[in-house]
């Protein structure tokens, strides 16, 4: 049977190691051109090239984005940009442009070329046209139902992706100025302000019809734990998880989350009836700031997948720290922090292969070996007693 | 010699058009065109091609926005009647190359992706004719014209910036129980820090929001060489001053005054604005993007 892919964002290399570690199959990154996602575009070319040989000593595979709609400044450097992606050996790049697509076939044949959501692909004739124009993948645009996927992926036979989690543009994603207009940020190069999730007023005819609340256009995230099991009958390709913009812990919960419950598909013994889909919704809830819902997966969105009355989104402050190691003899592990939490707190450690569990921490010192009662300062490195064996990259995070 | 195409406003006499020297007319389909008004039944578009035909306009079938999988079956057996008949086929799903042969018919109008010379090129390979990005500085469509390749351009319209299918005021609507009909209707969005009013429309495919002025390359067409087709759209224009705008770029290419004739077109009473000809939009600003790759 072949397994689906779980596709994991990365914007750093720290991050691209966590979600390998944590259970991606694959993930994707964005060099320092050609990629949507400014600030999430981090990876030097050395960074590239030492994540792609990390990702594939874990048997994981490496997608380089190059989805902008390209302006003619934007081309310098495509061809030397493409040969040596290939020479790294990453496995793909997701392009929009169909004349990258067709220059990264001709110099550098061994990268598959996915087509970026940004294409906005919802049928199987239009998967067929990409496909005959040299696609080896589709990235299926968000505004499917899981009967359409069921039925489109019935009629075609190139590889198909799925978006299961994250942030949805609101827009048919590749088509949206809206950002462009009010900002003179270009959205489809990178630049979009986000002008979906504003506040607006609405007017018929110079009657303002909203009074009591902002007129709003935004979406919920998608989250889609109870509906994996129907991708994985349907037999897509690969399941992704939007969010290069997202912290290591977010990466580390949510691909941790999704790990679980499609391996659990693969056992012998799976049974859809007796998986508690609640788990994973609370499990996800620990690392994730922002209302989400179903998108499109049951038809047609309902109030319920709008966002009304827009908040506020802090980052949660529940990721306290990241294990470096950890010595069995003394039961002490070298952290580095991330958030206050001071003796005394209820800590829950969770890893790439730890369970949830819960200890008190009762003991923290410095690296002089001062005893400390708060950690106060974030990247600061510390000694803690734990009560069971961690490893390196396991977290901890506020019980 | 720039060809002019308009699109088909209900009331509109032909020969009106043919004294304007007008290539085309678009014939916006009511199922599957993004045009929020003046959509047309099949049958309307079927006597109206052979309308055109007497005067000797060319017919364009607009059919240009996404198709989703459950409407593909119906979208194939629409595309079936239409095929053959008309001269040029508006669309941006790419389902429409695996239901064609000739794809020279073919004119791709996805608002935003053809934003470079290389980009035009990829289609022009194919047969395929393009509309320019409405997202460019007239310096970078200048550059592309440079090319030789010939392309289409939106000249005159208020332009759609933003394109979803949901839909977006029903669900208000039904949210915080307004009374008014939102449907099918022109309403306004204003964002609360500034002050335009930005064209709001919900049909059964899904909402559009358009920019707030009517944008408009005039003088500037002079300069480029290889334009083919210039489209004036006529959405939320009304018909006369439509058939007014449509004399004046004629005037234009016809070799009139430009300075006179764009000041006339600037007493339309309409807003108007060259959009993103004189500011050159911003690339990789130091910003997070929504929920894409």
């Amino acid at each position: 049977m072949n397994k689906v892919e779980l596709l994991a964002p990365c914007g750093s290399l720290e991050k691209l190691k966590i979600a390998v570690l944590y259970g991606a199959d694959a993930v994707y990154i964005g060099g320092k051109k050609f990629s949507l996602r400014a600030r999430a575009s981090n990876f030097s070319m050395e960074d590239i090239k030492e994540g792609t040989a990390f990702a594939h000593k874990h048997n994981a595979k490496v997608f380089v984005t190059m989805n902008i709609v390209p302006h003619d400044e934007d081309f310098n450097g495509l061809e030397e940009y493409l040969k040596e992606l290939e020479s790294f050996k990453v496995d793909a790049i997701i392009v929009s442009s169909l004349y990258i697509a067709s220059v990264a076939k001709r110099i550098a044949p061994l990268l598959e070329v996915h087509l970026s959501t940004q294409a906005s692909t919802l049928n199987h004739l239009a998967v067929d046209a990409y496909k005959k124009l040299g696609f080896d993948r589709v990235v299926l645009g968000r505004e499917l139902s899981i009967d359409e996927i069921r039925k489109l992926k019935a009629s075609s036979d190139i590889d198909l992706e799925v978006f299961i989690h994250g942030g949805m543009c609101v827009s048919h994603s590749g088509r949206c100025m809206l950002s462009n207009h009010m900002t003179n940020r270009d959205a489809n190069r990178g630049g979009c302000a986000h002008s979906c999730r504003w506040n607006y007023d609405l007017y018929d005819e110079g009657k303002k019809l909203n009074d009591s609340c902002y007129f709003n256009i935004g979406s919920k995230d998608l989250a889609a734990p109870n509906f994996i099991f129907d991708l994985l009958d349907i037999g897509v390709t690969s399941l992704k998880i939007e969010g290069r913009m997202k912290s290591l812990y977010y990466i580390a919960t949510v691909v941790r989350c999704y790990r679980n419950l499609i391996d659990k598909y693969y056992e012998a013994s799976f049974d859809r009836t007796k998986i508690d889909l609640d788990y994973y919704f609370e499990e996800i809830k620990k690392a994730e700031n922002r209302q989400t819902s179903i998108g499109f997966f049951n038809g047609d969105p309902k109030v319920t997948e709008q966002l009304y009355n827009i908040r506020s989104e802090e980052p949660t402050k529940d990721f306290l720290a990241i294990v470096n190691s950890y010595d069995k003899e003394t039961k002490e592990a070298i952290i580095e922090v991330r958030n206050y939490f001071e003796v005394g707190s209820t800590i829950e450690a969770f890893g790439p292969k730890l369970e949830n569990t819960t200890f008190v921490l009762t003991e923290m010192r410095n690296l002089e070996g001062e005893n400390v009662d708060v950690a106060r300062h974030p990247l600061e490195i510390l000694k803690i007693k734990i009560p069971f064996v961690v490893s390196e990259f396991d977290m901890l995070r506020k019980k | 010699m720039k060809k002019i195409i308009v699109d088909y406003k209900k009331g509109m006499f032909f020969d009106t058009l043919v004294n304007n020297n007008v290539y085309g007319v678009i014939l916006n389909s009511e199922e599957y065109s993004l045009n929020p008004l003046d959509g047309l039944k099949i049958d309307e578009l079927l006597n109206l091609n052979k309308e055109l035909k007497k005067y000797n306009l060319k017919s364009f079938i607009n059919v240009d926005r996404l198709i989703k999988e459950e409407e593909i079956d119906e979208f194939v057996s629409y595309f079936k009647k239409i095929y053959d008949l008309f001269d040029f086929y508006i669309y941006s799903d790419m389902s429409v190359l695996t239901m064609v042969n000739d794809y020279s018919k073919l004119i791709y109008y996805p608002k935003t992706y053809i934003s470079s010379t290389n980009e035009l090129k990829a289609y022009s390979k194919l047969n395929i004719k393009s509309f320019l990005s409405n997202e460019l500085s007239f310096e970078e469509i200048e550059d592309i014209d440079k090319a030789n390749i010939p392309y289409s351009l939106e000249v005159f319209g208020f332009h759609q910036m933003f394109y979803s299918k949901r839909h977006l005021l029903s669900l208000y609507k039904e949210w915080f129980n307004i009374e008014t009909n939102v449907k099918n209707k022109e309403l306004f969005i204003k964002e609360e820090l500034r002050d335009e009013f930005y064209p709001i429309f919900e049909t059964d495919k899904g909402t559009l929001i358009y920019t707030d002025y009517c944008y408009y390359l005039f003088s500037e067409l002079d300069k480029l060489n290889n334009v083919d087709m210039v489209y004036i759209n006529s959405a939320f224009i009304d018909l006369n001053t439509y058939l007014y705008v449509i004399s004046l770029y004629n005037e234009l290419i016809s070799d009139g005054d430009t300075l006179e004739l764009e000041k006339e077109l600037l007493s339309i009473g309409y807003k108007l604005d060259k959009g993103f000809l004189l500011k050159k939009s911003v690339l990789l600003k130091n910003s997070g993007g929504e929920s894409d790759e």
